[in-house]
C-alpha cells in the first residue's frame, strides 16, 4: 500500500509539472524576453501572410476586445467602426471595474498569455512595457497627433505603449443654492476654500462629504496645488529615486490633519462611508460639497434633480496655482502578441479620427484632447474645460511606478490619520520604506 | 493479488473527484507553494528564487500580520457566536408554534443570497452617514447617529454580526434535523425519572447533537477563516486596515501590486494555519463525540 | 401530543417579531426596486407609492435574460449532477474500504476544505488555459464540480458511516458487483444528504460570482448573476439598475428554494427514522 501511495503522488507531481509546462519557468534576468515589443509589425513571425503595416493591408477576421466600458455604452463606436470596415468581428468583452476587478483578469490574462487583441490599461504602463505584453504604438496616426500630457503616463523607455485622446477633469462641486444663502462666493485660494468650510460648518451643516477610500483626494489637493504647480515632473523624480514622498506630501499631510481633521471638517464618520451615501448626502443638501468628476452628473440629478450646483477647481496658497484633479483616461493598448496587428491598428487609427473621436467621447464623458472637435460636456463643467486644453490637471497616482500598493497607503494611511491611529510623519515614512522595498 | 482485483471497482469510483480535484485544487497548491520561494510579480517571465524571503516579509509586514489577527479572530469568534444561537433556534423551530414552517424558511433564506450582495445591502444599513437605515431610524427618533462602520472597533463587531445573520439560520436547520432524529422515547424516560426541561437538554439533546456540532462548528470555523466576500462589500477592509482579512490581503498585496511570490507565501501560511484550527478542532470534537456517547 | 398553550402563543408572537426585524435587509432591497433614486433617499423602509415597473424594464433591457438564464442553468444542473454523483462514490468508497490508500485519499480531499480560492488563482488560471477551458461552460462545470464534490464528499462520509453495512454484505454474498451495491442499495439510502447537497450547491453556484468573471470573458457566455454590474459605470453605481437586476437573477432561487425547502428537513429526517 505504501508504494502505491508514493507512485500516486509521483503521478500528481508529474501531472503538475505538464500541466505547468508552459507556466513561466524562472530563468536569469539577462534572458531573452518572449517577444519583441519595439515595433508591432515584428510580432507576424507568428502570422502568416500579413506584411508590415500599409493601408494596403485587408482589415479583416477577428478581434478580441477587452473593455473597461459595457456594450450598451460603446454600441455607437462599434457600430460606426464595423460600417468602415465590415470585414472584422469584434468579440467584445466586459469586466466590471468595480473593486479591481478588471484589473485582476487583466494580470491573470496577461501572465497566462490570454491577451485579447486589444484591451485598456490604466496608467502607468510600466510593468505591461516590461514584460513584453503590449505593442509599440508610437507610429499610429491616432496616437501621435496627441499633445504630450495625453501619451507621457503610457510612455516607458521612450515609446507609447496605450492610447487615450480623452482625460477626466473634476474639481469640487459645490451647492450654488447653500453657497447663496450664505454670501459665499468660489474661493481662489486654500484659506478663502477653509473660510467657507468654517462658515458651512458653523450652520450645522457638513461642509464636505467624502466617502472612505476618497479622503485622500484631499492631501492630493494640497500637493496638486503647492507641488505640481511648481514642479509638474516632481511625482515622476520618486520613480527614479530623485526624491521621495516625505519630500512631496509631509506638508501636504500635514496641512490636510491640522486645517481639516483636526477642525472637524473631516470628520470621522467619513472613514466608514460609501461613496454611494456621499452622494446622498450632497445632493440632498447635508453637505455642501464634494470632490468628483463629469461621470458623478447624472446620478446626482437622479438622487435630487432640483439641486442647482456649480463646480470650482482645487485651489492653493496663492490664486495662481489651481491645478486642478484630473488624469488622463485609461488608454487601449495592442497585445504584443496580436494575431490581427491589422485590424487592431485599424481600430485604433478609426477611434483617433474626428468621427471616432466624437463618438468616443460621448461613450465616456471625458475632455478630449484634441481641438478640432466640437464636444459638448454638461453645463455644470464648462469651467474645466480650461483646464482640459491648459493641461493644468493632475492625479499624482498614476504617475507612481507601483502606484497598485502606494495608492492604497494614502487611502488607508489618510484613514488613520482622520481616526487619530498614526501620524503624517509616520505614514510618509512608511510609504518611503515600501517604495523602497519594492524598487530593490 | 486477489486484493487488487476486488479494489479496482473501488478505484474506480474514487477517479473521476480524484482526477478533477487534483488538477483544479492540489496542483494550483503546489504550484503556489513553490512560488512563494521566488520573487514572481504575475507578468515578467523572468524571476528568482529567493528563498524564505517571502516568509519573512510576512512576518515583519505590519498590515499583513493585522491581517492574520483580524481573520482569526474573526474565524474564532464566529462560529462561537453562531453556535450559542443556533441550538436554541432549533428547538423553538422544533416546538409547536403554528408557523414554524414559515419561519424556519426566514431564517434560512439569507444562504440564498450571494453574502457579496449581502455585504452591500448590510453596508447601506450600517453606515455612518445620516441616510444609513440605523441612522435615519435614529434621527427621526430624535437621536444622534452614530459611527458604526468607521468605528474601527464596532466594524469588526458588526461584521461578525452580519456574519451571524447571513449562517445562523441554516446552521439551526442541521441542528433542527438532528433534534428531530432524537428518539422521543428518550426525553419520556427522563420525565419518569423526573428531569426538567435543561435538564433534559444537558443529558440528552446536546449529547445527541454532538456529531452535527462538529460538522457544524468545522464549516463555520473553516468558511469564517476563508471569507472574502462579506468583509469586502460589507467594510473593504476598512476604517483603515480594521476589518482586512487575509484573503483580501492576498489580493491586494499580492496580485493586485504584481507580486505574486509574495501572496504565494501568504498564501501557503495562511493554509497551514486553517489546517492547524481545523485539525485541532476536529479532533476535540471528536473526543467529545466518543465520550458523550 | 404537545399542546398549544399560551406560554407557546406568547413565544410565537416573539419569534413573529424576530422575523419581521430579520427580514428587514430582504424587504429594502425589493421595495427599493420599486423606487427612484430620490424616493430611496426620503424613505428608504417605505412601502413603494406605486409599482413602479420602471427600474425593472430598464434592467431587463440590459440583460440578455433568457441567455444568461440558460448559462447559468446548464453550468449549475450539470455541475450539481456530476457533484452528487462523483461525491457519493469516493464516500462510499473510502468509508467502506478501510486500507491505507483510502484512508491517505480521506486526508486528500479534506485539503480542500482548507483552500481558500484566493491562493491558487494565478496557478489555476494557468492550468485551465493550458487545458483550455477558459471562457467555456464547459470549464465552469469542471471547477465548480470539483469544488462540490469536497463538500459532498464530507457531508456523504458522515452519513455513511453510519449506515449497517448488513444490506451491503448480504448483496456482496448474493454476487453483486460493487457498482450494483452502490447504485441499488446504497445510494437509495443516501437520500436525504443528496437533497441537502443538491440544494446547497445549487445555490452556491447560481450565485457564484469570483470564478465565474474570472474564467468566463464573452457576453454569450455570461451567466444571469453577473448581469448585476451591468449597472456599474466607470466610477457610479446605479443601484436603480442593480438592485432590480438582483432581484431577477435571484428571482429563480428564492422559487427553487421555496419548492425544495420542505425536503431540507423532512428528507433528512425520512431516511433517518429506522
Amino acid at each position: 500500500m505504501k508504494r502505491n501511495i508514493s507512485l500516486l503522488l509521483a503521478g500528481i507531481l508529474a501531472t503538475a509539472i505538464l500541466l505547468n509546462g508552459c507556466a513561466p519557468t524562472p530563468t536569469p534576468t539577462s534572458s531573452a524576453p518572449v517577444s519583441n515589443p519595439t515595433a508591432v509589425s515584428n510580432t507576424a513571425v507568428s502570422n502568416t501572410a500579413v506584411p508590415a503595416v500599409s493601408t494596403a493591408t485587408k482589415v479583416a477576421g477577428n478581434l478580441s476586445f477587452l473593455s473597461w466600458y459595457t456594450q450598451a455604452m460603446y454600441q455607437p463606436v462599434l457600430d460606426a467602426f464595423k460600417a468602415k470596415y465590415p470585414d472584422v468581428v469584434i468579440d467584445f468583452q466586459n469586466v466590471p471595474t468595480e473593486n479591481d476587478q478588471y484589473t485582476q483578469k487583466l494580470k491573470l490574462l496577461a501572465n497566462s498569455g490570454e491577451l485579447p487583441d486589444l484591451f485598456y490599461v490604466q496608467p502607468p504602463v510600466t510593468l505591461m512595457a516590461k514584460s513584453n505584453y503590449v505593442a509599440d504604438l508610437s507610429n499610429l496616426d491616432a496616437v501621435k497627433a496627441l499633445p504630450a500630457g495625453y501619451t507621457q503616463s503610457y510612455t516607458y523607455a521612450n515609446k507609447v505603449y496605450a492610447f487615450a485622446p480623452d482625460a477626466w477633469i473634476g474639481g469640487v462641486f459645490y451647492n450654488k443654492t447653500l453657497f447663496k444663502d450664505n454670501n459665499l462666493s468660489e474661493p481662489k485660494t486654500w484659506s478663502d476654500f477653509i473660510n467657507i468650510c468654517k462658515t458651512i460648518k458653523a450652520k450645522g451643516i457638513k461642509p464636505i462629504s467624502m466617502s472612505a477610500n476618497e479622503i485622500a483626494d484631499l492631501v492630493y489637493w494640497l500637493h496638486n496645488t503647492e507641488v505640481l504647480s511648481q514642479d509638474a515632473g516632481f511625482d515622476a523624480k520618486i520613480n527614479t529615486g530623485e526624491t521621495t514622498f516625505t519630500q512631496g506630501y509631509l506638508n501636504a499631510f500635514n496641512t490636510f490633519k491640522t486645517d481639516m481633521v483636526d477642525t472637524g471638517y473631516v470628520s470621522k464618520d467619513m472613514v466608514g462611508m460609501s461613496d454611494d451615501q456621499r452622494w446622498d448626502e450632497f445632493a440632498t443638501g447635508k453637505a455642501a460639497m464634494t470632490i468628483s468628476g463629469p461621470w458623478a452628473i447624472p446620478t446626482i440629478k437622479q438622487k435630487n434633480p432640483n439641486l442647482d450646483f456649480g463646480i470650482f477647481p482645487y485651489v492653493g496658497s496663492t490664486d495662481d496655482k489651481s491645478v486642478t484633479v484630473g488624469a488622463v483616461n485609461v488608454g487601449i493598448s495592442i497585445s504584443a502578441n496580436t494575431k490581427n496587428e491589422a485590424a487592431a491598428e485599424a481600430f485604433i487609427n478609426f477611434l483617433g479620427s474626428s468621427d471616432g473621436l466624437l463618438l468616443y467621447q460621448k461613450v465616456t464623458g471625458n475632455f478630449m484632447a484634441s481641438k478640432d472637435i466640437n464636444y459638448t460636456v454638461d453645463p455644470v463643467m464648462e469651467p474645466m474645460k480650461a483646464f482640459a486644453q491648459s493641461g493644468k490637471f493632475a492625479f499624482p497616482p498614476i504617475f507612481w511606478t507601483y502606484t497598485s500598493t502606494i495608492a492604497p497607503m494614502f487611502e488607508k494611511g489618510t484613514q488613520q490619520i482622520v481616526l487619530g491611529t498614526t501620524t503624517p510623519e509616520q505614514l510618509v515614512k512608511d510609504i518611503d520604506a515600501q517604495q523602497a522595498t519594492l524598487s530593490q | 493479488m486477489r486484493s487488487i482485483k476486488k479494489e479496482f471497482p473501488y478505484l474506480l469510483f474514487v477517479l473521476p473527484a480524484f482526477i478533477l480535484y487534483t488538477i483544479v485544487t492540489i496542483i494550483p497548491v503546489l504550484t503556489t507553494f513553490v512560488y512563494s520561494f521566488t520573487n514572481f510579480n504575475g507578468m515578467s517571465h523572468n524571476y528568482n528564487f529567493v528563498g524564505l524571503q517571502n516568509y519573512i516579509k510576512v512576518f515583519t509586514t505590519n498590515n499583513v500580520t493585522s491581517s492574520f489577527i483580524n481573520s482569526i479572530v474573526y474565524g474564532f469568534v464566529t462560529p462561537i457566536v453562531v453556535t450559542v444561537l443556533a441550538i436554541p433556534l432549533a428547538l423553538l423551530l422544533d416546538s409547536k408554534m403554528k408557523t414554524r414552517n414559515i419561519q424556519r424558511a426566514i431564517f434560512f433564506f439569507p444562504a440564498v443570497i450571494s453574502s457579496l450582495f449581502l455585504g452591500y445591502i448590510w453596508n447601506f444599513i450600517l453606515s455612518p452617514s445620516d441616510f444609513g437605515l440605523i441612522n435615519s431610524i435614529r434621527i427621526s427618533l430624535g437621536q444622534g447617529k452614530l459611527l458604526l462602520l468607521a468605528d474601527p472597533h464596532m466594524a469588526m463587531i458588526l461584521l461578525i454580526l452580519a456574519n451571524v445573520w447571513c449562517v445562523t439560520g441554516w446552521h439551526a436547520c442541521i441542528y433542527l434535523a438532528n433534534i428531530q432524529m432524537i428518539d422521543k422515547s428518550y426525553y419520556e424516560a427522563a420525565e419518569i425519572d423526573g428531569a426538567g426541561g435543561f435538564a433534559k437538554f444537558r443529558t440528552i439533546t446536546l449529547p445527541f447533537l454532538a456529531p452535527a456540532m462538529t460538522v457544524s462548528v468545522m464549516l463555520l470555523l473553516t468558511g469564517s477563516l476563508k471569507a472574502f466576500d462579506l468583509p469586502f462589500a460589507l467594510t473593504n477592509g476598512g476604517p483603515g486596515y480594521a476589518t482586512t482579512m487575509v484573503t483580501q490581503t492576498i489580493i491586494t498585496e499580492g496580485i493586485n501590486s504584481d507580486r505574486v511570490g509574495f501572496a504565494s507565501s501568504m498564501s501557503f501560511l495562511f493554509l497551514l494555519v486553517i489546517s492547524f484550527f481545523a485539525l485541532f478542532q476536529v479532533r476535540i470534537m471528536r473526543r467529545r463525540e466518543e465520550n458523550l456517547s | 401530543m404537545r399542546k398549544y398553550k399560551l406560554s407557546t402563543f406568547v413565544l410565537e408572537v416573539c419569534m413573529l417579531l424576530v422575523c419581521a426585524t430579520f427580514v428587514i435587509p430582504i424587504y429594502y432591497l425589493v421595495v427599493s426596486t420599486f423606487k427612484t433614486q430620490a424616493q430611496i433617499i426620503k424613505s428608504p423602509l417605505g412601502l413603494p407609492t406605486s409599482l413602479n415597473l420602471d427600474n425593472y424594464i430598464k434592467a431587463l433591457a440590459t440583460m440578455h435574460f433568457f441567455q444568461n438564464f440558460s448559462n447559468s442553468f446548464i453550468i449549475t444542473s450539470v455541475s450539481v449532477v456530476l457533484i452528487v454523483v462523483c461525491g457519493s462514490m469516493v464516500a462510499y468508497a473510502i468509508v467502506r474500504r478501510k486500507n491505507k490508500l483510502m484512508g491517505f485519499l480521506g486526508i486528500y480531499f479534506l485539503i480542500g476544505f482548507l483552500v481558500p480560492v484566493q491562493t491558487t488563482l494565478l496557478p489555476l488560471f494557468l492550468i485551465m488555459k493550458n487545458l483550455h477551458l477558459i471562457n467555456t461552460l464547459t470549464g465552469m462545470i469542471l471547477l465548480h464540480s470539483s469544488n462540490g464534490s469536497v463538500f459532498a464528499f464530507f457531508l456523504y462520509s458522515g452519513f455513511i458511516r453510519s449506515l449497517p453495512p448488513e444490506l451491503e454484505e448480504a448483496a456482496a454474498m448474493d454476487g453483486a458487483g460493487a457498482f450494483r451495491i452502490f447504485w441499488q442499495i446504497v445510494f437509495p439510502l443516501l437520500k436525504p444528504i443528496t437533497a441537502t447537497i443538491v440544494i446547497f450547491n445549487t445555490m452556491w453556484i447560481w450565485n457564484d460570482f469570483l470564478l465565474t468573471y474570472l474564467f468566463l470573458s464573452s457576453p454569450s457566455k455570461a451567466t444571469l448573476i453577473m448581469q448585476v454590474y451591468n449597472g456599474v459605470g466607470q466610477y457610479i453605481n446605479d443601484w436603480s439598475i442593480m438592485m432590480p437586476v438582483l432581484v431577477l437573477a435571484l428571482l429563480p432561487m428564492v422559487i427553487f428554494y421555496l419548492i425544495m425547502q420542505q425536503y431540507i428537513i423532512g428528507g433528512l429526517t425520512i431516511g433517518a427514522i429506522k
